[in-house]
């Protein structure tokens, strides 16, 4: 596995126009975690006869090897209509997020050949602020 | 991206103009705390040219306006050239604890 630069994070992390055919499971480059949460949203461009895409959120640590662990297998974008639509994954989600974060893409559906056209937007990452009530 | 800012009710104000990043921008907003839990947080998109000497008018998409805590966002477009959030709290003594988080910026494509 190639260490991510930091540099290259928007890089990895958006992706523009690409075409994803019915059965077909890839993973995205990793990229380096920016924070505690992270907010992704898929841009469906255009999605032929009754096909969805299916976006995953996988982690591990540098020191990890292998294809990491799902983040939190409940929480997923599924989408089959043109659009956008954000998911957000966490500390308080699943297993939380190690130091490197990648996507799994998933096309599903019918019938066979059918694809997807899809872009990743810049992900936006976050940490946690805590309001404490005044006593 | 603004941190932790508070309002009280009654006190409407926008943000500093910033340079559009694309066609569309997708905003969130993170309600941190809010006292009424029933009074909401209008956030809207503002937008002109720099040439223009006015307060802007509200760009083409649908307001967060919520009383939950947590992560909302939505969507605009038909940008100008500045952009600036506009920040209207409900209720009346109530108070809003809240950020932005950085826009994402995108442009249309076509299949």
């Amino acid at each position: 596995m190639g260490a991510c630069c930091c540099s290259c994070v928007d890089a990895a992390g958006r992706f523009e126009a690409v075409l994803l055919r019915l059965g077909t499971s890839v993973y995205s480059p990793w990229m380096c975690r920016r924070g505690d949460f992270l907010r992704a949203t898929l841009d469906l461009v255009k999605a032929n006869s009754a096909t969805s895409l299916g976006v995953r959120l996988y982690t591990k640590n540098e020191t990890d090897t292998g294809n990491g662990i799902e983040v939190d297998s409940t929480l997923f974008i599924n989408k089959n209509t043109p659009g956008r639509v954000t998911q957000e994954w966490g500390s308080n989600t699943g297993t939380g997020l190690k130091e490197l974060v990648r996507y799994r893409f998933t096309c599903l559906g019918a019938p066979s050949g059918s694809w997807v056209i899809f872009r990743m937007l810049a992900a936006v990452w976050f940490d946690a602020v805590r309001y404490i009530s005044p006593p | 991206m603004f941190q932790a800012q508070l309002l009280l009710s009654g006190q409407t104000v926008y943000s500093p103009w910033f340079a559009r990043g694309g066609d569309y921008v997708r905003v969130t907003l993170d309600l941190i705390a809010a006292s009424s839990g029933v009074d909401k947080l209008k956030v809207e998109v503002f937008t002109k040219n720099r040439e223009e000497a006015t307060d802007g008018a509200v760009a083409t998409g649908t307001a967060i306006d919520t009383a939950t805590v947590g992560r909302s966002s939505t969507e605009y477009s038909v940008l100008k050239e500045l952009v600036r959030y506009k920040f209207t709290p409900g209720g009346t003594g109530q108070n809003f604890l809240f950020r932005m988080l950085a826009p994402v910026w995108l442009d249309a494509v076509k299949v």
